[in-house]
């Protein structure tokens, strides 16, 4: 089965620094992709350009095997867009800037557009605010009617940065029930930082580092590759003894390693190292032992850290 | 090229900001006449004052107008017609259009100041042509306007702009042989002759009309071209 969406060589600088270096992969119909990544590592960019907003400088993108680029309207009409901030025109009100969305971004005439409002603005519960100017309504509103625009559009392709930024944990688990529900063939990239979301909505994650993917797969072998990484707490009764202390830091597989008074912390790759140290620490007196398996946020945060 | 769907923007943009473009399109009118007519106290007045009103109300409105609203795409919050399949240059050229309607309805409030304050009574042809010589001059201003509109957060280009509409025509009061000279080589000029010509019921210079047209368009075309690829860089962020 041919990739719904695949990325070829893409690469892209902006002010002469580049955001993305040669970046190679694919998604099949109907898959849910989150790219996750540190602040500034070139998520934006990266979803601009899988939405046709922003060209890359070398490189393809091809959808349903159709090359796309920011001159192709009508292929990019198959995709929606929803940025990381609120982007109505607010010289229109709520049903002029949701009408000339459809009218710009679909194939709907003006009936159909009006209809498709009137439907959605129902079912977001913002019937009443229609009329309303945009200074009027506060910013988590307003960010649910953007939401709305998903639903109206009906895309083949959906492409949101940190869509549900600003909802409450209701609106978030709402959102994305309401995406599996109705826009369940639709091809889903988004970005986010909330792993809760991301494990819960994603088959798949892309993890960008200063524009290169550090990791790509399914969140189950993304977690099977790092089931042996754990992050452990031990505490103990007085303050750490020096030798200890030592020893710990010398010891190349612990990373991120912190010591404070009777407490350390710290996150190996090796189940093997954590026995290891502890046997050491039999000799002190423990108060408490504490071991994490790696969840997806732990992932992140060592992918962050480079461990 | 042309999306029809952004042209309903505009308009629908209008209408739910009209009370500010009323007071707009009458305020500007009576400014520009109180300005022109200061340093006119005999019968040139008349002549100049309405010129002058014609030419500077037109085009500070329309100055105004596209500033403003390109203001949004580059300046301002990013809205989502910039992430929409459309052109950014459809854009631009929407709100052009736009403006050229505006600029109409300007030139005929400022037609009825002239009547009413200067008894100035034109045939609909004077008018008709009287609007197509004013036309160049505020593309000329709306170039400047697009360009203005990216860079110029402070809206200086305004008063830069109000100051070189208004002295031309006080240059004309005060410098008469200025209108003597060979205007055809000088097309803004012989475009302000053509006003003032119409005014007094003689015939105009068409070839200086032209080569202002040329000149006009010429500079819209380059704003046209360079200022979508600023709009593209700024939104690649």
């Amino acid at each position: 089965m041919a990739a719904s969406i695949f990325l070829k060589s893409i690469a892209k600088k902006i002010s002469n620094k580049s955001v993305i270096a040669n970046l190679d992969f694919g998604l099949q119909n109907g898959d849910r992709l989150a790219v996750i990544g540190a602040n500034g590592c070139g998520k934006t960019p990266l979803l601009k350009i899988i939405a046709g907003i922003v060209d890359p400088d070398s490189g393809q993108i091809f959808i349903n095997g159709e090359e796309l680029n920011s001159k192709k309207y009508d292929l990019r009409k198959k995709i929606c867009y929803i940025p990381d901030y609120t982007d109505f025109d607010d010289n229109l009100n709520i049903i002029d800037n949701l009408y000339i969305y459809l009218r710009l971004n679909t194939s709907n005439s003006k009936k159909e557009s009006l209809d498709l409002i009137h439907h959605w603005s129902g079912v977001f519960n913002f019937s009443k605010l229609l009329k309303s100017k945009i200074n009027s309504i506060n910013q988590s509103k307003l960010r649910l009617i953007q939401l709305s625009k998903v639903f109206m559009h009906n895309p083949d392709f959906l492409v949101l940065d940190h869509p549900t930024v600003g909802l409450d944990p209701e609106h978030k688990i709402w959102f994305w029930s309401t995406i599996n529900s109705v826009l369940k063939s639709s091809t889903i990239v988004y970005s986010s930082q909330d792993f809760d979301e991301i494990q819960g909505f994603s088959n798949r994650i892309v993890f960008l580092s200063e524009g290169n993917i550090r990791l790509n797969g399914t969140i189950k072998d993304i977690m099977d590759k790092t089931k042996e990484y754990g992050s452990y707490s031990i505490v103990f009764k007085d303050k750490v003894d020096s030798s200890l202390s030592i020893a710990m830091q010398e010891n190349s597989d612990l990373y991120h390693l912190k010591i404070e008074h009777n407490k350390v912390e710290f996150y190996t790759p090796n189940k093997k190292t954590f026995f290891d140290l502890i046997r050491k620490s039999i000799d002190y007196d423990l108060v408490d032992i504490k071991t994490n398996s790696f969840n997806l946020k732990d992932v992140f945060l060592a992918q962050v850290k480079k461990i | 090229m042309m999306n029809k769907n952004l042209l309903i923007r505009n308009f629908m943009a209008l209408k739910s900001n009209y009370i500010n473009y009323i007071i707009l399109m009458l305020i500007v009118p009576m400014i520009m006449y109180l300005f022109n007519i200061i340093p006119y106290l005999n019968e040139a007045s008349k002549i100049w004052s309405s010129v002058g009103l014609w030419i500077s109300s037109c085009s500070i409105c329309s100055y105004i107008y596209i500033y403003q609203n390109i203001k949004k795409y580059g300046l301002g919050n990013k809205i989502f017609i910039l992430n929409s399949p459309v052109s950014y240059k459809s854009i631009l050229l929407s709100n052009v259009i736009v403006c050229f309607f505006l600029t109409l309805i300007q030139f005929l409030i400022s037609y009825t100041f002239t009547l009413v304050l200067n008894n100035v009574a034109l045939s609909v042809f004077d008018c008709i042509l009287l609007f197509f010589n004013i036309l160049p001059i505020t593309i000329l201003f709306i170039a400047m306007a697009l360009f203005f509109s990216l860079f110029d957060k402070l809206n200086l280009g305004l008063f830069i702009c109000a100051i070189m509409s208004l002295s031309v025509m006080q240059f004309f009061y005060l410098f008469p042989s200025f209108k003597h000279i060979q205007y055809e080589y000088i097309p803004v000029v012989g475009v302000l002759l053509n006003c003032a010509s119409i005014f007094n019921n003689d015939s105009i210079q068409f070839s200086s009309l032209f080569l202002m047209y040329i000149i006009s368009l010429l500079l819209l075309s380059i704003s046209l071209i360079i200022v979508p690829k600023i709009m593209e860089s700024k939104n690649e962020r």
